[in-house]
């Protein structure tokens, strides 16, 4: 029997809880959560809330979003390495994308440290990355 | 010494690439009649007929645009194979490749001797409710389908951009890693994209047959780096260029493999397949850095192993280039530079087919064009024509004794083939 693990992450995700998989036999993480760890595929993992810290170690803009996040461009989408490990990408908040220029400076000026939040776009709750000082 | 064959390809095919709405060549031809045209292409390559083929696989990726299911039924009696054993199988855009492996595993279980591998791909348009009729696909659209092939359940819905992923990130992270300022970067990626063209201006079937040099001076360029940084090229997602991205196209491919040690009946120079192996992951493929990509690592090592070859041993390489910027990652990760060598090499040009490490040399996904399951067909049928010294006007000068091919799968598939000439 599988739990239902999409729709317990998004669930959690409206009461403000952001759960990634912990790996009962290797100790590793797994982020976003599926049904098996992905460093060892040990089926033997519980679902924990992650700190929401992180690392954005690079991020961009394209010309062409898909249709569904269309409306919210230019934003920035970066790759964030979690303090548990596992890397993600999302939109980041406090990433200046409105122009090649401001892009390259901004790259110039990371890593910098990002803090998990639950936010809704195109009609989900979803998480996103804020820079933090 | 190299491994033993595990299957030998005695026959090749490919369309040209570009639009059934447009290209003169392809024009109002169908799904069924694109795959026909590459595969009796490779039939009469081998000089055989329907009856000397035992099974045959079909490759494609987009059914909302083929509007095809369980392609090789529909198929079987198009490519004279009718009541034949058959299946359709899809690796997105690396399907053509990992049919290569299955085709060599077929041949070497005894249960087939010979096997055609086709594929084909429609991305400009789908039938209008009408078998004649096709409608133009926007590019949203095709992205919308297409993006069917990342992480639904959590990568997609978290504000999903592809050109950033998979063009942008990388390219910064090879820069940061190696020290390459930003603008130096352009002029690297505008080196790469020169040779993609020098490449596909040579190559009649080729989707883009102008070179970026006859581009820059039809539009009244100075130099040809000024057309390069113009309004022409945009940052798709900078520091990418558009010219640095895919070029969608429509076209087909297809090889056939046959028992190593029945491939002299068929052909006087029959290519062996010697070792592959693929890899899968799910989205993101690397971990904090962007280049780092351990899943062409798992199946380049794999395929080298069961080749008994190494990256130092290839005389040509073939990578998936949807963005250019995998052409100096993967290029270092197959061993064929060292590591922090490749944007060297490609400032010198040396991947051009003319000098000393060709690489790419149908044009790649830009310049040849990318028809998703097929365009690994396309890299197949160059190197098996390269490796024959029948490439026309974009030959290697070196003779090619043992090539390596490489292709990405939307998702992300890795599969890498190793083929040995006799």
């Amino acid at each position: 029997m599988v739990d239902k693990i999409a729709k317990m992450f998004y669930g959690n995700l409206a009461k403000g809880k952001i759960l990634g998989a912990h790996c009962k036999d290797c100790g590793k993480w797994t982020f976003p959560p599926v049904a098996a760890c992905r460093e060892c595929g040990s089926r033997n993992i519980s679902y924990k809330k992650i700190s929401g810290k992180g690392i954005v170690h690079y991020y961009s803009t394209s010309i062409l979003p898909p249709k569904k996040f269309a409306k919210y461009s230019p934003y920035a989408y970066g790759l964030v390495e979690l303090e548990e490990g596992p890397t993600f990408l999302t939109m980041i908040e406090g990433l200046d994308a409105s122009t090649p220029e401001k892009i390259k400076e901004g790259n110039e000026n990371l890593p910098a440290k990002v803090r998990a939040k639950v936010s809704k776009k195109a009609g989900i709750n979803v998480v996103l990355f804020r820079v933090v000082k | 010494m190299t491994a033993k064959p595990k299957g030998s390809i005695v026959g090749v095919g490919c369309t040209k690439f570009g639009s059934v709405l447009k290209t003169p060549e392809l024009k109002g031809k169908t799904f069924h009649e694109l795959i026909a045209e590459a595969a009796f292409e490779a039939m009469d390559d081998a000089g055989m007929t329907g009856k000397d083929i035992d099974a045959f696989y079909i490759g494609s990726m987009l059914s909302h645009s083929s509007h095809v299911y369980s392609h090789h039924t529909q198929l079987a009696d198009w490519l004279g194979l009718n009541l034949k054993p058959g299946l359709h199988f899809a690796t997105a855009c690396s399907t053509l490749n990992t049919g290569l492996g299955l085709a060599a595993m077929a041949v070497s279980s005894g249960k087939f001797d010979t096997v055609l591998v086709a594929g084909a791909e429609i991305l400009s348009s789908y039938p209008n409710d009408n078998p004649v009729e096709r409608k133009a696909i926007g590019p949203q659209q095709l992205w919308y389908w297409t993006d069917f092939g990342v992480d639904q359940i959590y990568a997609y819905h978290h504000c999903y951009d592809i050109a950033t992923a998979y063009g942008a990130i990388p390219t910064l992270g090879y820069a940061r890693k190696n020290n390459i300022p930003l603008d130096e970067m352009d002029r690297v990626m505008y080196h790469v994209h020169k040779a993609v063209r020098k490449h596909s201006s040579l190559n009649p079937k080729a989707f883009v047959t102008e070179s970026l040099e006859k581009s820059s001076k039809r539009k009244r360029f100075r130099t040809t780096y000024d057309y390069w940084k113009s309004r022409n090229n945009p940052f798709f997602a900078y520091p990418t260029r558009l010219l640095s991205a895919l070029n969608t196209a429509d076209g087909a491919s297809a090889y056939i493999v046959t028992r190593p040690d029945k491939a002299r009946k068929f052909s006087d120079q029959p290519i062996d397949i010697i070792g592959f192996h693929w890899s899968a992951s799910n989205y993101p493929w690397h971990d904090k850095d962007p280049t780092n990509w351990f899943i062409d690592k798992v199946a380049f090592k794999n395929a080298y192993r069961m080749a008994k070859v190494s990256g130092k041993n290839l005389d040509y390489l073939s990578v998936h280039d949807c963005m250019q910027i995998y052409q100096l990652i993967l290029s270092e990760i197959a061993g064929y530079f060292k590591k922090g060598e490749a944007w060297k090499a490609f400032l010198e040009d040396r991947t051009l087919y003319n000098h000393d490490k060709p690489m790419n040399t149908s044009g790649g996904r830009h310049g040849k064009g990318h028809a998703f399951a097929a365009s690994p067909g396309a890299e197949t049928y160059e190197i098996v024509k390269q490796m024959r010294g029948e490439a026309g006007r974009r030959q290697v000068k070196k003779e090619i004794k043992v090539a390596a091919q490489h292709n990405h799968g939307y998702g992300m598939q890795t599969a890498v083939t190793v083929f040995k000439k006799r």
